[in-house]
């Protein structure tokens, strides 16, 4: 299941929530928010999503990922709003009965999920600014409204 | 291997659009036409032979008996229509056409055409809406004859149940132009469908994403459009609310679905324009 939270991720549950019996291998991969971006200080970031829509491209993603490696058990959670350094931005959890997979859908689904995902990110800087992240081809010069 | 069976239109003019107070064949939608009229000149410029589905005790308007097909059951729907043209003409294939599709296009049918699977029992579109059959306009093969005819008489009467429940070999194609299938069963569809033909105001809402909502000075509003499509009608607002962002770097999205450029949408659609991703 691909889940959106405005909570902290509980990436111990997920991890026991793909635990099977069966399962020789497990990856999970954390994404953390960090103290800088491009040279410059970060004192935070917001998430916002297009919650349906993000849903359901999620989703999709953890079916590719099962249908690509067969017996791999994929979980997904995605926090949004205002996260400080350190935080979890992302948990994903992968068992599966051989290492392989588990590292391969890992990967597949991280990957996939920040190509695919209608998630946004609005990094604060420590000199006050603010910048909309992965927009490198976005123009500059629009009017900015703090929240 | 013997010819595949000629192709034979059967326009559906028996039912008695109840809910749309009038009767759907005589509605005009555009160029003067009536849907009737629209359809029979359209299966015309296909080169496929048409005859027109009546109820048992309906006038024909004047047409000659022989080209008509009577409802020889009871005048149960669309199914029994079928069943009454399969018994008269077994020999040919029917290409089904019901009269309350505004949109249809010479495309759509040329596609139905083309992509017909004569081996197959029939071929149809999947709807846009729920990816099911869409049996207002579909070919019905000889070799379907007996399932339908079996499912008339065991008062089974829903079309759509037929092509999917396995009893029939089909075959479901990708309407290019998926908006041709729209139907009108009501005079809301009808509006609705007639000021999007006209380029009319359509209300709708508009959500602007990551760096858009920050332009746009607004996370979403509701507002009225003549725009054909969401590019036409992203490029209104850019202008509109001195947007910054290009449409080479927005996605755009229709009722929860990624949809291009060229999409149209209804009154009441909820319209999302999206910057690139940062997630994860």
């Amino acid at each position: 299941m691909f889940e959106i939270t405005d909570e902290a991720i509980d990436c111990d549950a997920l991890k026991r929530s793909v635990q099977q019996d069966d399962c020789g291998g497990f990856v999970s991969f954390e994404g953390w928010v960090r103290n800088h971006h491009k040279g410059r200080d970060v004192v935070g970031l917001s998430y916002s999503a297009y919650r349906e829509l993000a849903l359901k491209e999620g989703t999709k993603v953890l079916a590719e990922a099962e249908a690509k490696w067969p017996g791999a058990r994929v979980l997904c959670t995605h926090r949004i709003g205002r996260l400080e350094i350190g935080d979890v931005a992302v948990c994903v959890a992968v068992a599966s009965p051989h290492r392989e997979e588990a590292f391969a859908a890992c990967r597949y689904v991280i990957d996939e999920v920040k190509s695919r995902v209608p998630i946004w990110k609005e990094e604060f800087y420590a000199d006050g600014s603010d910048a909309w992240v992965g927009c490198d081809g976005c123009k500059k010069g629009g009017a900015h409204h703090h929240h | 291997m013997s010819a595949a069976p000629k192709v034979v239109g059967l326009m559906l003019a028996g039912g008695k659009s109840r809910r749309m107070g009038e009767d759907k064949a005589a509605m005009v939608f555009r160029d003067g036409q009536t849907q009737l009229e629209m359809i029979e000149s359209l299966l015309s410029d296909v080169g496929v032979e048409s005859f027109l589905s009546v109820r048992a005790d309906q006038d024909a308007a004047g047409r000659l008996d022989d080209t008509i097909v009577r409802d020889a059951f009871g005048d149960v729907g669309p199914l029994g229509a079928l069943a009454s043209a399969q018994a008269m003409r077994p020999d040919v294939a029917w290409l089904v056409v019901a009269c309350d599709l505004p949109m249809l296009s010479k495309q759509a049918v040329e596609q139905l055409l083309a992509d017909r699977t004569p081996s197959a029992d029939a071929t149809f579109f999947s709807s846009r809406f729920d990816g099911r059959p869409e049996p207002l306009c579909a070919i019905w093969e000889p070799s379907s004859a007996a399932a339908v005819r079996a499912t008339v008489d065991a008062k089974k009467l829903c079309a759509r149940h037929l092509l999917e429940d396995g009893s029939l070999d089909v075959v479901a194609l990708t309407p290019d132009d998926p908006t041709a299938l729209d139907n009108a069963n009501t005079p809301e569809e009808a509006d609705a469908i007639r000021k999007q033909m006209a380029g009319e105001p359509r209300q709708v809402i508009v959500r602007y994403f990551g760096v858009l909502g920050a332009e746009a000075g607004m996370p979403s509003e509701s507002l009225a459009t003549s725009a054909a499509s969401v590019g036409e009608l992203f490029a209104e607002l850019k202008a509109a609310r001195s947007l910054v962002q290009d449409a080479a770097i927005i996605r755009a999205a229709v009722n929860d679905e990624f949809v291009d450029w060229a999409a149209g949408f209804d009154d009441g659609a909820d319209i999302a324009f999206m910057p690139p991703f940062a997630g994860g």
